[in-house]
């Protein structure tokens, strides 16, 4: 089976810049241009290899910064890498940043629309669509609501509603498992797994552990930029799982003194 | 950007659907926005100019006479054609830093953002239009067919209008600054666009004001509706020439600097 995504010693670099770095040409002046420059670079990511046959699921754990969602949005092309290259072959969806576009003074209806079309759908696809989105949303008796009167829950629901409804061959997910109640959690993480049936090749980061062990087919476990371990779910989040702990466990014994 | 994931993988029939669509969707969502929760909605698109118009032929009627002919029509053509630009460009260039979720979704083709804010302000321009035609009919002012040439200088004034919001807006996501001084500079340049007098004597006296295309914009405008001629052919072909070699730099910085906002903005 050919590789959807292929990620080659994948090297990202951030550059830290003076605190005050000038925004406009007035502090650039009056502070000197050199502050424009950076001070200091770091590598988010560094020599990260790895690929996804088609249909597989491939997870990334590891603790906040480790370089997860750079991980992602460069495999998403949004930004350039500085080593290595990445290849992806298929039509591209995102469940990042649910809700792009949604605008408060517009209605559910308006909402859809636009965000749908934003996704990557035709118009006409959404409105073929547009009922079994409703209907997933569950907002049947608000869509002609302007999204100001929605709570926080009902927006979210109705984010991903739209995004469970683009049909990608590649799917990238960060971190919307924790969407609404657990009721609708449920519906999301069932309708992922669907994605997946169909053939959908997803990469997904997560702090769920245990929906990554019932349904990747491997994890990568990030640290620091860095693989520090790869292959069976299993394993990699027993291991980085059993690391967390004493990592909180430390933090516990220091909390006593 | 150029990897657009979304959009590359498409088939360009496909491709062109969804450009239209997207294109569509987000105008629409614009024009709605402008004019929610206001009683009169798109009449303000209307009410305006004409308002705008008012005011000025009070000023220039009244208080400091003008010995332009047909005044009226020459003020209005100014000021609908000066609109387009100016609130264009204002927008275009906030369009990058003020849609950042927009920005940062895998395969958002981001060049279409100062696409949209060109484009929804041809539709207010469009839509002020028939009231430019009732003042022509009121002042008698003859049609003929020059009109033909009109599609012809409104994409023009488009293509322009594009290449300085592509340079425009590519730079405000480093300089902030920039909006603020375009409001200073667009005003110096209204008054040195000939919207309010007549700038051929100016333009003897001070040849350098020839370098302002938003002026031989204008003049070409008036040249179609009230002289009912064709504008002149050099100075048209140099703004032809200007308008698509802006279009094009513009553009290639905009799409050149793409990785780069994505990861500042």
């Amino acid at each position: 089976m050919s590789d959807a995504i292929i990620v080659e010693n994948l090297g990202k670099k951030f550059r830290r810049f003076h605190q005050d770095r000038p925004y406009t040409f007035q502090e650039a002046i009056t502070r000197g241009f050199k502050r424009m420059r950076s001070v200091d670079e770091f590598w988010a990511l560094r020599n990260v290899s790895f690929s996804i046959p088609k249909g597989k699921m491939l997870g990334v754990v590891g603790h906040n910064g480790a370089g997860k969602s750079t991980l992602l949005r460069l495999v998403g092309k949004l930004g350039r890498p500085d080593e290595g290259k990445i290849e992806t072959s298929g039509r591209m969806g995102a469940l990042l940043s649910l809700g792009a576009g949604f605008h408060p003074e517009l209605t559910g209806r308006e909402n859809i629309f636009i965000n749908g079309v934003i996704s990557g759908l035709l118009r006409s696809e959404v409105k073929g669509q547009f009922d079994s989105i409703v209907d997933f949303a569950e907002l049947e008796d608000f869509i002609d609501n302007p999204l100001h009167t929605y709570s926080n829950g009902m927006r979210m629901r109705l984010g991903f509603a739209v995004a469970a409804h683009i049909h990608p061959e590649i799917l990238l997910i960060d971190e919307v498992l924790a969407v609404g109640d657990m009721a609708f959690q449920k519906k999301c993480l069932n309708r992922i797994h669907k994605f997946r049936e169909s053939g959908c090749t997803i990469l997904l980061v997560s702090h769920q552990t245990s929906f990554m062990e019932e349904y990747c087919d491997s994890v990568i476990w990030l640290n620091k930029g860095n693989i520090q371990d790869m292959g069976d779910p299993q394993n990699v989040i027993h291991s980085y799982n059993s690391m967390m702990r004493t990592k909180a466990a430390s933090y516990d014994l220091e909390s006593e003194y | 950007m150029i990897n657009n994931s979304i959009i590359k993988n498409l088939s360009p029939g496909r491709r062109a659907l969804y450009i239209r669509d997207l294109l569509r969707e987000l105008v629409v969502r614009d024009i709605k926005l402008k004019y929610k929760r206001s009683i009169l909605g798109m009449g303000w698109s209307l009410l305006n100019p004409i308002a705008e118009l008012t005011v000025y032929a009070i000023v220039f009627g009244n208080l400091l006479p003008s010995p332009i002919d047909s005044f009226l029509v020459f003020l209005f053509i100014g000021i609908l054609v000066w609109n387009w630009f100016q609130t264009s460009v204002l927008s275009a260039t906030r369009s990058i830093v003020g849609n950042r979720d927009l920005i940062k979704r895998p395969g958002f083709p981001s060049p279409i953002l100062p696409l949209i804010s060109v484009t929804s302000n041809l539709i207010h321009f469009l839509i002020a239009l028939p009231i430019l035609i009732i003042v022509l009919i009121y002042e008698q002012t003859p049609m003929s067919a020059a009109l033909a040439a009109l599609p012809l200088l409104l994409i023009l004034q488009f293509v322009f209008t594009m290449g300085v919001s592509y340079v425009l807006a590519t730079l405000h996501v480093t300089f902030r600054d920039i909006e603020y001084l375009l409001g200073i500079l667009l005003r110096l340049m209204l008054f040195l666009s000939g919207i309010f007098y007549d700038p051929v004597p100016l333009i003897e006296k001070i040849p350098a004001l020839n370098l302002n295309p938003m002026l031989h914009f204008v003049q070409a405008y008036r040249t179609i509706l009230i002289d009912g001629e064709l504008p002149e052919l050099l100075p048209f072909t140099i703004l032809s020439a200007i308008s698509v070699g802006l279009l094009i730099y513009g553009y290639s910085l905009f799409v050149n600097a793409g990785h780069k906002y994505v990861e500042e903005v």
